[in-house]
């Protein structure tokens, strides 16, 4: 090394110039992240990958489709998702085009589509094949927006466009005080069903097969002719789910057909189990054996319920009925009489008086009609003890709800081509911590080992400061 | 061994070494000399790689500082003005880091101890270097130094802050360091150099000012000119005794310093002892002379030598005027900066 | 090289420094995972690395305000420079130093994976990368530290001025403002400009690119980069100071 270069490495100059090229450098990788492939996935069902069921989509789609991306020519991290996914289609299939429009500079090229995508956002999508089209408005993701709930959206819209997929529906009945169905709603939506309501008294029920009839906690009993209507519904291959509370009462018509079609008994206890109460208010409940739980994974083999009926098996039960478990309360669970004994007790602890678990809290039955000379149709009837068991947050992440609800449905529409995206989000496992473990790990954890530490260099510190 | 070419450093416009030149031989031992703030230290930690020169060249055993710092920095302990010590590690393990540091060949306990012995300190090798007095921290600051038993030990002024005990025993080690190293040692006490070096090379202004032998340098600042006289006595009676005296170009009153006496400060002409007739004269005049101290010769003085151009010495800078300048200046400086360390100066006089 | 990293490690746990930085960060990670993870029942440990990034603000400064600023205070500086080694193995001997007792640190907090695994099943790929991204991102702010450490002789002021930096990181890339949306009309651009920077910058968001259980390039490449580039930068403030 002469003097000379030695003097330039240490000369400003020099110094600017090596922060400039890494601060370069990461500027172009930053940019360049998500447009193309710079990372390896470790997760275990490859999230920032397409799933089976998007890639079969995007294999089918065999017209030129072209998908417009909303922007205003600026970047921003949505955007980069939404491209992402759609890059991943692209390669797939040949067929499919993407393109940017930037809506600040040509507002007319969507301007034809304004009414539905409501508002010119960024991010928002236009599926467009021959003279059919379909919108993906960019507020649809406004508070979920990885790479999977993407993939699900827009997989879905393409599936619409790809023949012999029908997009099966889930009609909640209405009339009789039934509760509502907006998160559970949302999560169908997304998976790709279509979803609506039903009068089952006046309107004419959905071909069998390609539906599902939600019953969701009625306050009122059926009527004779509603039910029949509903057996009618079941007997040629239909399916419908009906869900408890230990907050409704009884409901003598509904449950007596339960009873006796179905073999199916409503215990109008409560259940509860504070042993297994997480986050104060869900209580955890276990998988039981049957296709729609078996492809959840072991690691989330955890479902939430809140209070619950029970159902047992009548002993008279018809020999074309099969029952079987899908969630099932842990064997410390228990259940009061009713809630007026719960309000006596004034506790929700466990008294002697009360019944041991475990109980049976969702069940799917199956029913075979019709005989050898005629078809044979399956009616699937699914029945559930707890208004929780999917609501907003039993659906979350945490628990295998989500799972088994989807499930649940695509098990119903199970002899059909149907096509369901399923679901694959970032599973946060469920751990179960005891107040009495908690606490021991914080001492340990917070208390006692920072202090071994600490004494340990304090001890050192005064040993060598008299040396 | 040393060589070191015209060596110049900047701090921006400030002239701290300025154009040096000189060499050092293999054994020898090489006071450099002269008073705070002269470039001393400066040139020390250019030599030891610490700085890098502005221009000039300096090589260690034939190895360029700055081309090869690291074969150079091999052939160099260097204890620096404030021994660089750690002072949160104990002795032994402060030696065995450094012989690690230096990455020594030599068999590590032994290798260790054996400096342990030779700068005494092997009865505190575990204490703690904070808990040290300043002299053993000076040793331990030396004995760093011999680690990987360079061939050149270059120590910035290793004696000060020491008691004059301190300053005995470290002198003797490295009196007999001087058998078998090279050593650069600097100061600005003229006796230390004077008692340990074979050659001297005395700096100021960051200009080399002399170079020769403490002999020769001891020679020309031999002269018994300047004293400092305690007499028992009225002031006047004693000024009008000594005036008439000969070869007296100066006497001065100090005032009373002690009960009944007198102190004056006298110098006498050049190559004139003026203490007998003094004596005598004093004496007739029943004044006693209660003491009489040669005052210690300052460097400034030294330089006032220097520059009168006696034979024997070297002079790197031919314009006298200059370096008369230079060491006026340097006066000023000088009694503020040395006022730091005047009992030192004077215990090692009572030390002679 | 060797020696000036045993002996700077080995200074961390004859001083109390070590044992401070240890303990303090040991703290606060095990109250935020006792109180997210084993309160909140969940295996999820992002929110936890998101933390502890806050955590790094306040204890990586005590780990290296003192790797160079003590050594010019006490003057051993001239023992290391004078010594037959290079700048950059002194350097990299520090840096290294420091960078072992963080990851000490961090593989006493990765015990969490293991108590996890007693009461549910933590999915480990995401938590490997995810302690991997939070080692990286200590990596970074403890150049940073060495770089502040290496300016200035006093301990404090080193100190000081990486909190103050790491802070000012974390908190304006972690500021949830879209610079677009406010700056309309013809300074938007500048919004762009800032809204880039914000994400340039943003600790955060490199860090959340790590909790996804994907490893990307951009962040790894993002915090071993610039440690680098500090690391570098140490090295030429040592160097420059020879030469004033």
């Amino acid at each position: 090394m002469n003097k000379k270069f030695r003097y330039s490495l240490n000369s400003k100059a020099f110094i600017i110039g090596a922060i400039i090229v890494v601060l370069l450098l990461n500027a172009i990788l930053i940019t360049l992240n998500g447009k193309i492939a710079l990372e390896i996935d470790f997760t275990e069902d490859q999230i920032f990958s397409l799933t089976e069921e998007s890639l079969e989509i995007v294999d089918q789609i065999d017209k030129p489709t072209e998908i417009l991306i909303l922007t205003t020519g600026q970047d921003s991290e949505l955007l980069s998702t939404v491209k992402n996914v759609l890059e991943n289609y692209r390669q797939r299939n040949d067929k499919i085009d993407i393109r940017e429009v930037n809506v600040i500079k040509n507002p007319a090229e969507v301007q034809a589509y304004m009414q539905e995508i409501a508002y010119l956002s960024v991010g928002s999508l236009i599926i467009r094949q021959g003279d059919r089209h379909e919108t993906v408005n960019a507020s649809e993701y406004f508070s979920e927006n990885g790479f999977s709930y993407i993939e699900r959206l827009t997989s879905a819209k393409l599936a619409s466009f790809v023949d012999g997929i029908n997009l099966s529906k889930v009609v909640y009945t209405t009339g009789h005080g039934e509760s509502g169905y907006t998160s559970v709603g949302e999560v169908l939506e997304r998976n790709g069903y279509q979803v609506g309501t039903i009068d089952i008294l006046t309107e004419e029920l959905p071909e069998e097969g390609k539906a599902v009839i939600v019953i969701n906690v009625p306050q009122q009993d059926f009527s004779s002719d509603e039910i029949a209507k509903l057996d009618k519904y079941l007997e040629k291959g239909g399916n419908v789910q009906i869900h408890f509370d230990p907050m409704i009462p009884s409901l003598p018509n509904l449950e007596k057909y339960l009873a006796e079609d179905w073999g199916i008994i409503r215990n109008n206890h409560v259940i509860l189990d504070v042993t297994n109460m997480v986050g104060g208010s869900y209580m955890l409940a276990d998988l039981g054996e049957h296709e729609i739980t078996a492809p959840i994974g072991e690691s989330q083999k955890r479902a939430g319920y809140g209070p619950a009926n029970s159902f047992s098996v009548a002993p008279e039960k018809p020999a074309s009925v099969k029952i079987d478990t899908l969630l099932s309360t842990k064997g410390d669970s228990y259940a009061k009489e009713s809630i007026e004994k719960m309000m006596e007790q004034g506790d929700v602890r466990k008294f002697d008086e009360d019944i041991d678990g475990p109980f049976d809290i969702l069940i799917a039955a199956t029913r075979e009609t019709g005989n050898v000379d005629y078809d044979i149709f399956t009616g699937r009837l699914i029945v559930g003890g707890s208004s929780v068991t999917f609501d907003q947050l039993t659906l979350d992440g945490s628990f295998a709800n989500e799972d088994v609800l989807l499930n649940t449905i695509n098990w119903m529409n199970g002899g059909n081509a149907t096509l369901t995206v399923r679901v694959k989000q970032l599973p946060s496992g469920q751990i179960l911590v005891s107040r009495g473990q908690f606490w021991m790990w914080f001492s340990v954890l917070v208390v006692v080992v920072p202090l071994a530490i600490l004494t340990g260099g304090l001890v050192v510190f005064l040993k060598r400061r008299y040396k | 061994m040393v060589e070191i070419k015209n060596l110049t450093k900047k701090y921006g416009k400030h002239l701290a070494v300025d154009n040096i030149s000189f060499t050092v031989k293999k054994g020898e031992i090489l006071g450099f000399l002269g008073p705070n703030g002269a470039g001393k230290s400066t040139t020390m930690n250019i030599l030891t790689g610490y700085l890098s020169a502005t221009s000039g060249e300096v090589s260690v055993d034939g190895f360029n500082v700055l081309d090869n710092p690291v074969e150079a920095k091999k052939k160099i302990g260097y204890l620096p003005e404030q021994p660089p010590l750690y002072m949160d590690m104990t002795v032994w393990e402060y030696l065995d880091f450094v012989y690690d540091l230096k990455g020594v060949k030599e068999k590590r306990e032994e290798h260790i101890t054996k400096i342990c012995d030779t700068v005494k300190i092997t009865h505190v090798k575990d204490r703690l270097i904070s808990n040290l007095s300043k002299g053993y921290k000076q040793r331990v600051g030396l004995a760093q130094a011999m680690i990987g038993n360079p061939e050149v030990l270059i120590l910035d002024e290793p004696t000060v802050g020491l008691d004059p005990k301190q300053i005995i025993e470290i002198r003797s080690v490295i009196k007999q360091l001087g058998r078998e190293h090279t050593v650069i040692l600097s100061s600005h006490i003229l006796q230390e150099v004077n008692a340990l070096c074979e050659r001297v090379i005395i700096i100021n202004k960051g200009k080399l000012v002399a170079s020769d032998t403490p002999e020769s340098l001891a020679k020309s600042i031999s002269n018994v000119n300047k004293f400092q006289v305690r007499i028992a006595g009225e002031e006047r009676k004693v000024l009008d005794t000594l005036s008439p005296i000969k070869g007296i170009k100066y006497l001065k009153s100090l005032g009373r310093k002690e009960a009944n006496s007198i102190d004056f400060i006298l110098e006498a002409e050049p190559d004139t002892d003026v203490r007998i007739p003094m004596f005598y004269a004093l004496a007739e005049a029943k004044l006693p002379i209660l003491s009489l101290e040669t005052t210690e010769l300052t460097l400034e003085d030294i330089f006032l030598e220097v520059t009168k151009g006696q034979g024997g010495m070297v002079f790197e800078e031919t314009q006298e005027d200059e370096v008369e300048f230079v060491s006026q200046k340097a006066t000023k400086e000088e009694t503020s900066e040395e006022a730091a360390t005047p009992e030192n100066e004077t215990e090692e006089g009572a030390e002679k | 090289m060797i020696a000036i990293y045993k002996r700077e490690l080995k200074a961390y746990f004859k001083t109390p420094i070590g044992y401070i930085f240890l303990s303090a960060f040991i703290f606060f990670a095990s109250l935020l995972f006792v109180l997210i993870n084993l309160q909140g029942n969940s295996t999820d440990l992002s929110p936890l690395f998101s933390n502890v990034s806050l955590i790094f603000v306040f204890v990586i400064p005590v780990l290296t305000m003192r790797l160079f600023s003590e050594e010019r205070k006490s003057k051993t500086d001239q023992l290391l420079l004078t010594a037959p080694v290079r700048i950059t193995d002194i350097v990299f001997g520090k840096y290294l130093a420091a960078a072992t007792v963080l990851l000490v640190g961090v593989l006493v907090t990765m015990l969490f994976v293991p108590i996890m695994e007693l009461y549910g099943t933590p999915l480990i790929p995401q938590t490997v990368i995810g302690y991997l991204g939070l080692f990286l991102m200590g990596l970074f702010f403890v150049a940073i530290g060495m770089f502040m450490s290496s300016i200035t002789e006093s301990q404090v002021i080193a100190a000081v001025s990486t909190l103050g930096i790491i802070f000012f990181l974390w908190v304006f890339g972690g500021l949830n403002i879209r610079f677009v949306e406010v700056l309309t009309g013809p300074v938007s651009f500048l919004g762009t400009a800032l809204d880039w920077l914000m994400n340039f910058i943003s600790i955060q968001n490199r860090m959340y690119d790590f909790t996804l259980g994907t490893l990307n390039v951009v962040p790894v490449f993002y915090f071993v980069s610039l440690a680098g580039l500090f690391v570098f930068l140490t090295i030429r403030v040592i160097e420059r100071r020879r030469w004033k």
